[in-house]
């Protein structure tokens, strides 16, 4: 067939030339209008079916905060901060994670702004930025000199790009000045003031306490039939809290795949998320490290370290330790649903707080607030809280070998953003940003953000978190306020609380932070591996080798000496451990 | 040159002035910082060719491309089959057929993030609808998410559903523009419906397929929103594109330098691709 070129252009121009009859002109606009009412239908379905199942489940500060906050003026031991120092006319501009007036970091200064404004006559400007972007941006801000934000909640896998690039301020002066509010470095854990220190110096205004603890349900543990089954199946009595995590794994396989709730389904053993490109490496990280990290006086070459050798910097990610981490991970994961691998932490807190369809979980301090949620809750008053399991032997690379011991090692953590406060460098109000962090970190207000607050996403670990009953006597807290304020019940407050306490202030070691530069590059590459493995496309030693060798290269790129420094100085390398608060 | 030469001259400056800015600076800037080693906290120095000669050994690069490849081939295959067909379905007079027209460009105009959020309800692996309708009907529980050949299925449905409307009324236009005399002349000839098929519709309306299959691929190879919201890249790095892996180098990562050689050779690649796809589309146009 031949076509011939003129006849196309007339056809082209007919239909150019072609005029539209109001009948057409019409239909047309109608087809338009029914197009466009369909499409707003679909979008608007998949937005609201999206922000049900895919987006973590809702907190109820709605309910919490209308009916407590008059009990909160008559109950807390309120100290009103005196107005010592007031910044008329100044703006604080935050970048903090989106989350709106109800969700995680956002509420805190949603749900202080106006007292705070009030105190210092200083206007507190909230500025949202996505999960995903809240690193670039901030960083974007600094690299460019922008200069829009003032302070920053950030992540602490941001602190060393912030520090090294001199893009945040040194906060040893305004510590010790007497005009800002006061909050006390020692009634904070010491994982979280490694977090928030670098090279010996304090960088960032200590906030949240993220650790991963145990969760497990308190019905069935306490099922005398489950117990007996239980003793006869595995010839010892159901681990109540499971201390290690082959016991975990035994209470998992026991409880997965029959109906031990009665709803006439078969229900899993544990639920995890371990969605890539999510937040799964902090999951492993939470079972890994009590088979590495070997406790020691003092951070040096082969005590208290995980992820590199602070000498020569050589990864440490494929060695015996971390490799029995996944493989315990790759054997936990066949007791919990197979949709685990593709599931972000909203579907899993989902399952185990609102469908009660899992015996136990590892997760963060988010898990018993949501549990306290009538709503959404169907374990509340169920639930038991214990600090993450530990190992009877621990990897010793100086001799080589697993080096046994006689009561299970325990590595407490900081697996999270460990959210706190940074002073940009450009920032034209760092006074009034300082006060503004100091204050909102000061007991009384922390207290409300952990109770008051149940969106907060801060999650418990000062001093004045801890009834003195659940701390060995230290803490300054009260569980009737817990229960009455906070609204939860007593005994999941109490084995929460106690939990948190044991996992912060008694645990044998502690993993650390990895905030050097390039820290997201790192954990890219740890992320992708670990689930390569899960998903059964390599072997655990696989891996984690591949994950090592890109370690060596970012580590190269960036300059192993310099790197080297950086590592150190971020791990307090060479300075004792100090866990116990005495 | 006279006075009313320099205006014309004067009237053309804001469009250079915005081409220089918007395009030519960017452009040269970006080819700069791929000769470059910049990251965040560091000085950039040159580095010459270093980082597009590290695209040879780096796996992720292979990954993502090779990922992207065999998106692209299989979502515009399977596309262009099904728009042509439903295309030259809806040329026919049966009831309801505009209605049907329209609803089926609907996905098209719906935006992608959000398409993926939906797709993530309805690929929920515990509970979610197709789950549960297979496990009625069959079953079967299928891992859409959590399985790398899955996960890469469920993708490719999303874009099929999402943009073979798109093709859709590329071909319809051209099927609806094209002349009768040739059908007629068919007819009479003897032709049947597939020879009237091949031997006049596809001939008549390979310009236009071109052109369509050539904007779908560019679109395919730049894939990105609905990875980013469904997957995530996972399981492992299964379905992580090209274009993602740009995005975490440059946006995550902070390897500004790498990241813009990576966008570079992505830029190569969609001329080449555009170039032979044109030189065809001009050989079909005069034949």
């Amino acid at each position: 067939m031949v076509r011939k070129k003129g006849r196309d252009r007339d056809n082209i121009s007919t239909i150019l030339n072609k005029q539209i009859s109001r009948r057409t002109a019409l239909s047309t606009a109608g087809k338009i209008a029914v197009t466009a009412v369909i499409t707003g239908v679909i979008a608007g379905a998949g937005g609201y079916l999206a922000g049900s199942a895919a987006a973590p489940p809702k907190t109820i500060t709605k309910t919490v905060r209308e009916t407590v906050t008059e009990t909160v003026t008559k109950t807390v031991t309120t100290t009103p901060a005196k107005p010592t120092i007031r910044f008329e006319g100044a703006t604080v501009n935050v970048a903090c994670m989106a989350g709106g007036p109800e969700g995680p970091h956002s509420s805190v200064l949603y749900y202080f702004k106006d007292e705070w404004e009030k105190l210092t006559g200083a206007k507190l400007n909230v500025i949202e930025i996505p999960f995903a972007e809240l690193h670039e941006k901030v960083i974007t801000d600094c690299v460019t000199g922008a200069g829009v934000y003032d302070v920053a909640k950030i992540c602490a896998t941001s602190l060393g790009d912030l520090v090294v690039g001199g893009y945040v301020e040194c906060i040893d002066d305004y510590m010790k000045d007497p005009r800002f509010p006061k909050w006390d470095p020692n009634e904070v854990p010491e994982p979280v003031k490694r977090c928030v220190t670098w090279g010996g110096k304090w960088y960032g205004i200590p906030n949240d306490c993220d650790g991963i603890y145990l969760y497990y349900r308190r019905d069935l543990w306490e099922n005398p039939d489950y117990r007996k089954e239980f003793k006869d199946k595995y010839g010892y009595d159901l681990p109540d809290p499971p201390k290690t995590w082959d016991e975990v794994r035994d209470c998992a396989e026991f409880f997965n795949g029959w109906d031990w709730n009665g709803d006439g389904e078969p229900e899993y053993g544990l639920c995890q998320s371990l969605k890539v490109n999510a937040q799964a490496w902090f999951k492993y990280l939470a079972v890994a490290a009590c088979y590495s990290v070997l406790p020691g006086p003092v951070v040096d070459k082969y005590h208290n370290v995980f992820h590199f050798d602070p000498e020569t910097m050589e990864p440490l990610i494929n060695t015996p330790g971390p490799v029995k981490g996944l493989e315990m991970l790759i054997e936990l994961s066949k007791y919990g649903p197979e949709a685990m691998l593709g599931w972000d932490i909203g579907p899993s807190w989902d399952f185990f707080v609102t469908k009660g369809k899992a015996a136990l979980t590892w997760d963060w301090g988010d898990v018993p607030r949501m549990a306290q949620d009538p709503e959404r809750s169907v374990i509340k008053g169920k639930l038991k809280a214990a600090p993450l399991p530990g190992s009877y032997e621990v990897w010793d690379r100086e001799h080589d070998e697993w080096k046994k011991f006689d009561k299970p090692i325990r590595c407490g953590n900081i697996l999270g953003c460990d959210w706190f406060y940074v002073i940009l460098k450009h920032s034209k109000n760092k006074e009034a940003a300082y006060h503004l962090c100091a204050w909102l970190s000061a007991p009384e207000q922390l207290f409300k953000t952990v109770t008051v607050i149940w969106g907060s996403g801060v999650d418990p670990g000062w001093r004045c978190h801890f009834p003195p009953e659940l701390s060995d006597g230290w803490g300054t807290g009260n569980l009737k306020e817990w229960v009455t304020v906070g609204g939860y019940d007593e005994n999941d407050a109490k084995s929460f609380l106690r939990a948190v306490y044991e996992q912060y202030y008694k645990s044998d070691t502690f993993l650390e932070y990895l905030k050097i530069p390039g820290a997201t590059e790192l954990m890219d590459s740890l992320d992708v591996h670990i689930n390569e493995a899960l998903t059964g496309k390599r072997t655990a030693k696989e891996a984690l080798d591949l994950c090592a060798k890109d370690w060596e290269r970012i580590i190269e790129e960036r300059g192993k000496e310099q790197m080297k420094k950086w590592y150190q100085e971020s791990i307090g390398y060479g300075l004792p451990i100090k866990i116990s608060p005495e | 040159m006279s006075g009313e030469e320099r205006i014309k001259y004067l009237f053309l400056l804001p469009s250079v002035i915005m081409i220089l800015s918007f395009i030519i600076f960017p452009l040269i800037y970006s080819l700069y910082l791929s000769l470059t080693n910049w990251q965040i906290g560091r000085v950039p120095s040159l580095i010459g060719l270093s980082n597009y000669l590290k695209v040879f050994t780096d796996y992720r690069v292979h990954n993502s491309l090779t990922f992207t490849l065999l998106f692209t081939i299989f979502t515009v295959s399977i596309e262009t089959l099904f728009a042509l067909g439903v295309a030259i379905l809806s040329q026919q007079k049966f009831f309801g057929n505009r209605f049907f027209r329209v609803l089926f460009t609907a996905p098209f105009f719906t935006c992608p993030v959000a398409l993926s959020y939906l797709s993530i309800t309805i690929f929920y692996e515990e509970g979610g609808p197709l789950n549960n309708l297979l496990k009625l009907l069959f079953d079967i529980k299928v891992p859409w998410i959590s399985d790398p050949d899955y996960a890469f299925l469920s993708l490719c449905l999303v874009d099929i559903w999402q943009w073979t409307p798109f093709l859709y009324i590329i071909f319809l236009a051209g099927l609806e523009s094209l002349p009768k005399e040739p059908y007629e002349a068919a007819t009479i000839d003897g032709a049947s419906s597939f020879q009237i098929f091949r031997y006049v519709t596809i001939p008549l309306l390979a310009p236009v397929i071109i052109t369509g299959v050539l904007l779908k691929i560019i679109e395919s190879l730049k894939v990105f929103d609905i990875i980013y919201a469904l997957t995530g890249g996972g399981p492992g790095v299964s379905t992580e594109s090209y274009t993602m892996y740009i995005y975490k180098t440059g946006f995550r990562f902070f390897r500004l330098g790498y990241a813009a050689a990576l966008s570079f050779i992505l830029l190569i690649i969609l001329m080449i691709l555009f170039t032979i796809l044109a030189f065809r589309l001009r050989e079909v146009y005069y034949e």
